[in-house]
C-alpha cells in the first residue's frame, strides 16, 4: 500500500515538473500552488474512475488560466473537459465550455475561432430548447461581430437576442440588448435607431434604477424601525441599572449607620471601663503600680491597634469605591459606545432619505431639454433639504417653481416631499379638467395652499402646526412669449436691457394664515428677447457673513445679478456660490440655498443649431473614453457636417493626432486612461502649438479652469454640456 | 415687577424688558435651537406685565436677522401686544431695521398689517447690542 502511494506521489510530482514549467515564471506561487492542487485532485478521480468530478477540476484550472490570462492552457483544459463531458452527454455542461472557448478567443481577438465556438454553443443550447442559453449566445457572437465590424450582422444577433430577453422578461438582459444596438446602429450611421434604442436604453436603465431606489426605501424602512426598538430597549435596561444603582446605596447607607450606632455603643461602654479602673486606681494605688504600667502598654496597644483597624477599614471602603467607580466607568463608557452606533445609524438612514430626495427632483437632463440656458444653484444646509425645485413640461408650457419649506432638515424635507407629490398633482388635475390653457401661476399656488392646510389639519388653532412653504412660481410659455408669476413671499426678478425689475410675491405663506382666503396674485409678464430670470428662497440673501456678520441682504443680491447676468449661466452659479461661500467664511450656514436663474428664450431652438452651423470639410478630434459622453457629443453634432475622428485615451490622442494632420480642433476630456487630458493638451501643444483645444469636464470649475489655461488650453467646457453654449463656442474656431 | 435683563449670543438677541424706566427692547438675531424655551421667560413676563401695564407701552424690535420659527414667536409678542392694545392701553411698536435691508423693513411691514397695533418704521445706519 505505501510502496503504490509512493508511486502514485512521484509519478504527479514528475507530472507537474512537465506541465508547470511554461507558466512557472509568469504565475504568482499562489496561484500556482491552487492550480497544482486543483491537478492533483483531477488526477486522483482519473485514478478512481470519476470522470464527472475530473471533469469538474478540469474546469477549475481552465478557469485559472483564464483569469491569468494564459489562453493556450485555459483552452486546453477546457478542450479536455469537453471530451470527458461528451462522454457523458452532459450537453449544458458542453455548451458553457463551448461558450468560455469562445469568449477565451474573443479574448485573444481571434474573432474568428471566437465565432465557431460560439455558433457550436448556439447550436446545443437551441437542441436544448434553453432560452437564456441561446440569449446568451447570441450577445456573444453580437460583440464578436461588432468587433469584427460587421454591424449590420450584429444587429441581426441582437434582435433575436432581445426577442429571447423579450420572453424571458428581463429587464437586465433587455437593457444590454438596448445598449448594444445603440452603439451599432450609431456606427452604421442610422441615427434614427440610434436615437430609438438609446431612449428604449435610457428608459430601461430609469426603471432598473427607480426599482432599486424603491428597495433602498424599504430597506431604510426596516432600519429606522430597528434602531427604534433598540433605543426602546436600551432605555429599559438603562431605567433598571438605575434602580439598581439606588438600591444599593440605600443599602450602603443602612450599613453605615449601624456601623456608626455600634461605635457608639463601644465608646460608651469603655468610658464606663475607664470609670471603674479609675476607682480601681484610687483605691489601690500602691498595690496595683506594677498593674498601672501594664495599663499605660495596654492603653496605647489599643490606640495603636485601633488606628490600625480604622487604616485598614478606610483602605477598604477606598478599594470598594474604586471598584464602583470602575464599573460606573465601564458603563458610561458602554453608553457612550451606543449612542455614537445609534448616530451612525440614524446619519447613515437619512443618508438613504436624501438618495430619494434627491431621486423626486427633476433631473438637470430633463431641464435642460425645456430651458437650454439656466443654472440651479442647490446647497442644502443638511443632508437632506427644505427647499426644493420642481418643475413640469406641458405642451411646450414650463412650469417651475423654487420652494423653501419652514425649518431645514428632516422636518423641512418632509414637507418638500409634501409639496413636490402636491405641485404634480395639481397641475396634472387643472390640465385634465380644464385645458392648458387655463393655467394659472397663482390658481396652482391657491389650491397648494388648500392641500397643505387640509393634509396638515390646519385649522388656525394656537398650538398647532403652522408649517408652510414660501415659493416662487413661474409658467413660462415660449411660444405666445408670456410668463406668468405667482409668489409667497418669494418674489420673480428679471433683468432686461440691464435693467432689474422685482415682481413682489404676496404677503404669505402657502400654509394657514389670517389672509389664507385671500388669492394669490397672477403677474402676467411679455417676454422680450435675452431676458433673464431668477427665482430664489431667502437662504442666501439671508445669510449672515462678511466683515460685520451681517446678512448678505436683498439689494446686494440685485447688485451682483445686475453685474453677472450677460455672463454664461453656469458661469454666473459658479460666481454666486463663490460670492456665497466667500460672505459666509467661517459662519455656519444658516438656511437651505437654492437660486434658480433661466434665460427664456422665444424662439425655437433645436432647429437652430441646423441652420446656423455648417462646418462641412473641417475635422474634430474627440478625445472621450466614455461611450455615453462620446454618443451625445456625435449626436449634438451631427446636423454640422463636420467630421470626426475618436481616440479613447490620452496616448490614443496623440497618435490619432499625428497620423491626421487636418484636424482643426480638439474636444479634450481631462478624465481618461492612461494619460489625463492636461498632460495630453501639452504634449498635442508641443507639436502643434495653434490648434484649438477646448477641454470638458465635471470638475470642479476654478481648479480645473486655472488648470486648463496653464497647460495651454484654449477654452473650457463644463459638463453636462449644453448644446447651445456648446455649438456657438465651436463656431468662434471653426467659422473661419 | 422685576425687570427681564438677557444678554445677546450668538443666535439669540438681547432682550430688555423693564416696566420702571418704560423699555422694551428686543435687538440682534435670533435662530436658537430651542426657540420655544427660550422665549419662554419672555411670554411670562409679558403675560404678567400685560394685567398691569404702564401709562404708554413703547416696544422696540432691532432685528439684524431670525429665523422661520423666530418669525412666528415675534408674531406671538405681537398677539400679546395687541391684546392689550385692544383693552384699551396706548401701545405703540417701534420696528427698526439697517437702512439697507429692505427684508427685514418688508417683514415689518408685513406683521403690521396682521395686528391693530400702530407701527412706526425707522432705518438705522447700525443695530449696536
Amino acid at each position: 500500500m505505501m510502496v503504490k502511494n509512493l508511486f502514485y506521489v512521484l509519478g504527479f510530482l514528475w507530472f507537474i515538473l512537465c506541465t508547470n514549467r511554461v507558466e512557472a515564471q509568469s504565475l504568482d506561487p499562489e496561484v500556482q500552488n491552487k492550480i497544482t492542487e486543483y491537478k492533483v485532485q483531477a488526477e486522483k478521480f482519473k485514478s478512481e474512475n470519476n470522470t464527472i468530478l475530473q471533469a469538474d477540476y478540469y474546469n477549475k484550472v481552465a478557469y485559472i488560466y483564464w483569469e491569468n490570462e494564459i489562453y493556450n492552457q485555459a483552452i486546453e483544459y477546457f478542450t479536455q473537459s469537453a471530451e470527458l463531458n461528451k462522454l457523458h452527454n452532459n450537453k449544458n455542461g458542453l455548451k458553457n465550455i463551448y461558450y468560455n472557448i469562445g469568449l477565451i478567443y474573443s479574448d485573444m481577438a481571434d474573432y474568428t475561432n471566437a465565432l465557431n465556438w460560439f455558433n457550436q454553443g448556439l447550436e446545443i443550447a437551441r437542441e436544448l430548447k434553453q432560452k437564456d442559453g441561446i440569449y446568451t449566445g447570441l450577445l456573444n457572437k453580437a460583440s464578436v461581430l461588432k468587433n469584427q465590424n460587421q454591424n449590420t450582422q450584429a444587429i441581426e444577433n441582437l434582435q433575436q437576442a432581445l426577442s429571447y430577453a423579450k420572453e424571458l422578461n428581463n429587464l437586465k438582459l433587455i437593457r444590454a440588448c438596448y445598449g448594444m444596438l445603440a452603439e451599432n446602429y450609431e456606427i452604421i450611421g442610422d441615427s434614427e435607431n440610434t436615437m430609438k434604442y438609446f431612449e428604449l436604453f435610457a428608459t430601461v436603465d430609469k426603471h432598473i434604477k427607480s426599482e432599486q431606489i424603491k428597495e433602498i426605501e424599504a430597506k431604510s424602512n426596516e432600519q429606522v424601525q430597528k434602531v427604534q426598538q433598540e433605543k426602546v430597549l436600551t432605555e429599559k435596561a438603562l431605567t433598571e441599572k438605575s434602580d439598581q444603582l439606588a438600591e444599593t446605596q440605600e443599602t450602603l447607607k443602612e450599613q453605615e449607620k449601624i456601623a456608626h450606632q455600634q461605635q457608639l455603643e463601644l465608646e460608651v461602654k469603655e468610658l464606663a471601663i475607664k470609670e471603674k479602673e479609675a476607682q480601681l486606681r484610687n483605691e489601690k494605688i500602691i498595690r496595683y503600680g506594677i498593674s498601672i504600667i501594664f495599663i499605660v502598654i495596654l492603653f496605647f496597644s489599643i490606640i495603636l491597634y485601633r488606628q490600625f483597624k480604622a487604616k485598614k477599614e478606610a483602605n477598604k471602603k477606598l478599594e470598594k469605591q474604586n471598584v464602583q467607580i470602575k464599573i460606573q466607568k465601564e458603563e458610561i463608557e458602554k453608553q457612550r459606545d451606543l449612542a455614537h452606533q445609534q448616530k451612525k445609524d440614524i446619519t447613515d438612514s437619512i443618508e438613504y432619505a436624501k438618495r430619494i430626495q434627491t431621486a423626486l427632483l427633476p433631473p438637470l437632463s430633463f431641464i435642460r431639454r425645456s430651458l437650454p440656458e439656466h443654472f440651479i444653484l442647490f446647497k442644502p444646509r443638511d443632508i437632506v433639504s427644505g427647499d426644493f425645485y420642481w418643475m413640469m413640461n406641458k405642451d411646450d408650457k414650463i412650469i417651475i417653481a423654487a420652494a423653501d419649506c419652514t425649518g431645514h432638515g428632516v422636518p423641512g424635507a418632509f414637507m418638500s416631499m409634501l409639496g413636490t407629490a402636491f405641485l404634480s398633482e395639481i397641475v396634472n388635475k387643472i390640465i385634465e379638467n380644464k385645458h392648458i390653457y387655463s393655467l394659472q401661476a397663482n390658481e396652482i399656488l391657491n389650491q397648494l395652499r388648500n392641500y397643505i392646510i387640509e393634509s396638515l389639519h390646519q385649522s388656525g388653532a394656537e398650538n398647532e402646526s403652522k408649517d408652510g412653504i414660501d415659493i416662487a412660481l413661474c409658467i413660462i410659455d415660449p411660444d405666445k412669449k408670456k410668463l406668468q408669476f405667482a409668489g409667497a413671499h418669494n418674489p420673480l426678478y428679471l433683468i432686461r436691457k440691464n435693467e432689474l425689475l422685482i415682481y413682489k410675491g404676496d404677503r404669505m405663506p402657502v400654509s394657514i394664515h389670517q389672509n389664507a382666503n385671500v388669492s394669490f396674485t397672477n403677474h402676467e409678464i411679455d417676454i422680450n428677447e435675452d431676458d433673464i430670470i431668477y427665482i430664489f428662497s431667502d437662504g442666501f440673501v439671508d445669510q449672515i457673513g462678511g466683515p460685520k456678520k451681517r446678512k448678505f441682504m436683498s439689494r446686494n443680491l440685485q447688485d451682483l445679478l445686475l453685474k453677472i447676468h450677460q455672463k454664461p449661466m453656469d458661469v454666473q452659479e459658479q460666481i454666486l456660490n463663490k460670492t456665497f461661500e466667500d460672505w459666509k467664511g467661517d459662519y455656519i450656514q444658516l438656511d437651505d440655498i437654492l437660486v434658480i436663474g433661466i434665460k427664456l428664450e422665444t424662439s425655437k431652438r433645436q432647429i437652430a443649431s441646423k441652420e446656423t452651423y455648417n462646418w462641412g470639410g473641417k475635422t474634430i478630434l474627440i478625445a472621450e473614453d466614455t461611450e455615453m459622453n462620446y454618443l451625445f457629443l456625435v449626436e449634438a453634432l451631427k446636423t454640422t457636417n463636420v467630421n470626426i475622428l475618436r481616440a479613447k485615451d490620452g496616448e490614443e490622442a496623440i497618435e490619432v493626432f499625428k497620423e491626421n494632420p487636418g484636424v482643426d480642433l480638439i474636444l479634450m476630456d481631462i478624465n481618461m486612461p492612461k494619460m489625463d487630458g492636461f498632460e495630453t493638451t501639452k504634449r498635442i501643444k508641443e507639436i502643434r502649438k495653434d490648434i484649438p483645444v477646448i477641454a470638458q469636464t465635471a470638475l470642479n470649475i476654478e481648479d480645473a479652469r486655472d488648470k486648463a489655461a496653464e497647460v495651454g488650453c484654449d477654452d473650457f467646457i463644463l459638463k453636462p454640456i449644453r448644446l447651445n453654449v456648446f455649438l456657438s463656442k465651436l463656431n468662434s474656431y471653426l467659422k473661419s | 415687577m422685576n425687570p427681564l435683563l438677557i444678554e445677546a449670543t450668538e443666535s439669540t438677541p438681547k432682550i430688555i424688558l423693564d416696566k420702571e424706566n418704560n423699555t422694551f427692547e428686543i435687538v440682534g438675531k435670533s435662530f436658537p435651537e430651542e426657540s420655544r424655551s427660550f422665549y419662554a421667560k419672555v411670554f411670562e413676563w409679558l403675560n404678567q406685565y400685560a394685567e398691569n401695564p404702564n401709562e404708554q407701552t413703547v416696544f422696540q424690535f432691532k432685528m439684524e436677522y431670525f429665523n422661520s420659527a423666530s418669525s412666528l414667536i415675534i408674531l406671538e409678542i405681537m398677539n400679546v401686544l395687541d391684546k392689550m392694545y385692544k383693552t384699551g392701553k396706548k401701545v405703540n411698536i417701534l420696528w427698526n431695521h439697517l437702512d439697507t435691508d429692505d427684508d427685514m423693513l418688508e417683514a415689518g411691514e408685513e406683521y403690521s398689517d396682521l395686528v391693530s397695533v400702530p407701527f412706526e418704521f425707522k432705518a438705522l445706519e447700525d443695530i449696536q447690542y
